[in-house]
């Protein structure tokens, strides 16, 4: 074996020399490697051997042309080609073709280089930069010629190959967010600082998109000559984070409100019960020292407490309801709902001596959760009647229910007390207490109706002062 | 100082009816004054001669009983508003102030121990009437030996 076919047989080209009907007369240890057949098994086989089914005619046809007019060239000028090994598995190659004469024969010789591992790995690299939405960019600062990958125009919403310069890809960005990337490509340039930010692009198709923009610059000889990067479309991540941000600060809201939740009902739920445990210890000590009066008035001083607690537990149980309600819509009756409310409120209402004004003025249909309006309507009588001015000779609530400009309002009128808040925000505080005389109040009343009103997308007003209190509540009708 | 009255702030009438009793069981206090929140106890403070005239036996109190959850203007809203009235009113400056509140909750301490004039944080349960009486007995002695 001479030198030239020890390297023939070291080089990482496989080489096969067939005769001219394409059966094969040699080959080099690379073909026994890329291809995984031993040279016995290769040796006067046909060379259509290493074709897909599908190909070995027109293979065949190619052949013969060749033999008839031989030159040397890159089989398919270039392209990456299919061949089968031992075991029937696809590899991709490059071949040139060329020939030679001897003893009055002509001959091939394929040189083959297996592409299939550099193929595989630019193939898996695109595919993973398509399905992570990576593309990237090049930016030369003499020529001033951007160049975009594949990935990074589908970003962008754009037809690929579109031309551009550094001004169009910058006016990409968000208007907001366009100072930022100038003042990144500035900083790139001017101090060689990579960046990697996530801004907003608008894109063709005037769609609003997160996107993560990775940058710096490219330096030759100390000198910066461009600027390179990716671009990622981080969109869907970026929105899940904002929910997710949403989500938790709900939650962290929802939390501090259970705090506070927590701590003033078992406060107001332990003030009555200590204080009635006292009263008891007073009234045993004056019944044994004979005093009935005093017994009597420590007694008298335990129902009040007792029926604080009484509305205490009442209203939490509300309360519970609030988040619990069953919300299924249903078309409302305002005449028979509010009649069922001034029903529960009657008896306070003629101690108090309150007379209850009814209008209601409603054609059309609204579908509400029943138990959400018949809440909020009681809350708002039995307030008014529980809040009365004992000043005033004619005491009075107005319910007012009627439709205007496809609004419901829902106002109720009296001329109690009044509620001294310095900011309507201030009524709807859990716990929120504004009469001291009157014990009874938990002072959770109105937070749930606000929650009620919240829940079913409606607004309210209150205006309040020594004249009494005017609280309206409006519903839009929506869309359909 | 002699401690003549005691101011009790409260919004349950049971509870103010209850320190009431205590302090006049004690026999050592001529008056007990009530008020059912912060703004009504700032109001007694800021109408010192009406004050002085209605609570004969003893205007300024020694000492007040605060609650801390209360409507309008609750413990903390008033012991702000009574730290800059008391200093500019001399016949203030040596009331001192017992948290009386169910809360045993520990911010809620914290809280109230940045005020000076606060001398003790009771918490409402803990200790029955007899309890409570020789509490105020204590302090009201106390105080007045030292006045």
């Amino acid at each position: 074996m001479n030198l030239l076919s020890y390297a023939i047989d070291s080089t990482s080209t496989s080489f096969i020399v067939i005769n001219k009907e394409g059966i094969i007369l040699d080959i080099n240890k690379e073909t026994e490697r890329i291809f995984g057949f031993k040279k016995s098994e290769l040796i006067h086989e046909h060379i259509n051997i290493f074709l897909p089914d599908h190909l070995k005619d027109k293979h065949s046809i190619y052949l013969k042309d060749f033999f008839k007019k031989p030159n040397t060239k890159m089989i398919g000028n270039g392209r990456i080609l299919t061949a089968l090994n031992k075991n029937k598995e696809e590899i991709k190659i490059e071949v040139e073709i060329s020939f030679f004469h001897k003893y009055n024969q002509i001959y091939g010789i394929a040189s083959i280089n297996n592409i299939g591992d550099e193929y595989k790995t630019k193939k898996l690299l695109e595919i993973t930069q398509e399905v992570a939405k990576i593309g990237s960019w090049k930016f030369d600062l003499t020529t001033e010629k951007l160049s975009w990958s594949k990935i990074t125009y589908i970003i962008h919403e754009l037809e690929v190959g579109a031309d551009l310069k550094i001004e169009d890809a910058i006016n990409f960005y968000h208007e907001d967010d366009k100072p930022i990337i100038r003042e990144c490509v500035k900083r790139g340039v001017s101090e060689l600082e990579k960046w990697d930010v996530q801004l907003r692009i608008v894109t063709a198709k005037n769609n609003v998109k997160w996107v993560r923009a990775l940058g710096f610059p490219v330096i030759e000889k100390g000198k910066v000559i461009g600027l390179e990067g990716t671009f990622q479309d981080v969109h869907q991540e970026k929105i899940n984070e904002q929910n997710l941000e949403k989500i938790s600060n709900s939650l962290k809201i929802a939390n501090d409100e259970l705090m506070q939740f927590s701590y003033r009902t078992s406060h107001d739920l332990k003030s009555p019960l200590v204080t009635m445990r006292c009263l008891a210890v007073l009234t045993v000590e004056d019944i044994n020292a004979g005093d009935l009066d005093m017994a009597k008035q420590n007694l008298e001083l335990i129902i009040t407490q007792a029926k604080s607690l009484e509305t205490l537990v009442t209203d939490l149980l509300n309360l519970a309801k609030a988040d619990a309600i069953d919300d299924k819509p249903e078309s409302i009756d305002f005449s028979k709902i509010t009649d069922e409310v001034i029903m529960l409120n009657k008896t306070k209402a003629e101690i108090n001596k309150v007379k209850i004004y009814c209008d209601i003025n409603t054609n059309s249909e609204w579908c509400f959760p029943n138990v959400r309006i018949l809440q909020i309507l009681n809350n708002l009588i039995s307030n008014s009647i529980k809040y009365y001015d004992e000043n005033k000779e004619e005491r009075f609530v107005k319910i007012s229910i009627f439709e205007k400009d496809n609004n419901l309002s829902l106002s109720v009128i009296d001329n109690g007390q009044g509620i001294p808040f310095e900011n309507e925000e201030e009524i709807f505080k859990m716990f929120k207490r504004f009469h001291i005389e009157k014990v009874s109040g938990s002072g959770l009343g109105m937070y749930v109706l606000k929650k009620h009103v919240d829940h079913l997308k409606g607004t309210i007003n209150v205006k309040s002062s020594d004249e009494g209190t005017e609280i309206n509540i409006i519903f839009e009708r929506e869309e359909q | 100082m002699r401690v003549n009255s005691i101011l009790v702030v409260d919004d349950s009438e049971a509870v103010r009816y209850l320190l009431k009793r205590v302090i006049e069981q004690t026999g050592l206090v001529g008056d007990v004054i009530e008020a059912a929140d912060g703004k009504e106890a700032l109001d007694i403070f800021n109408n010192y001669q009406e004050s002085k005239v209605k609570y004969e036996n003893g205007f300024p109190p020694g000492i007040i009983f605060l609650d801390l959850n209360m409507p309008l203007v609750d413990g903390f809203g008033f012991l702000d508003e009574f730290v800059k009235l008391r200093e500019n009113k001399e016949e203030y400056k040596d009331i001192i102030v017992l948290v009386y509140s169910s809360s045993n909750n520990e911010e809620d301490q914290k809280r109230v121990s940045s005020y000076n004039l606060v001398k003790e944080y009771i918490v409402k349960g803990n200790s029955g009437p007899k309890e409570m009486k020789a509490k105020v007995e204590e302090i009201v002695e106390e105080l007045n030996k030292a006045g």
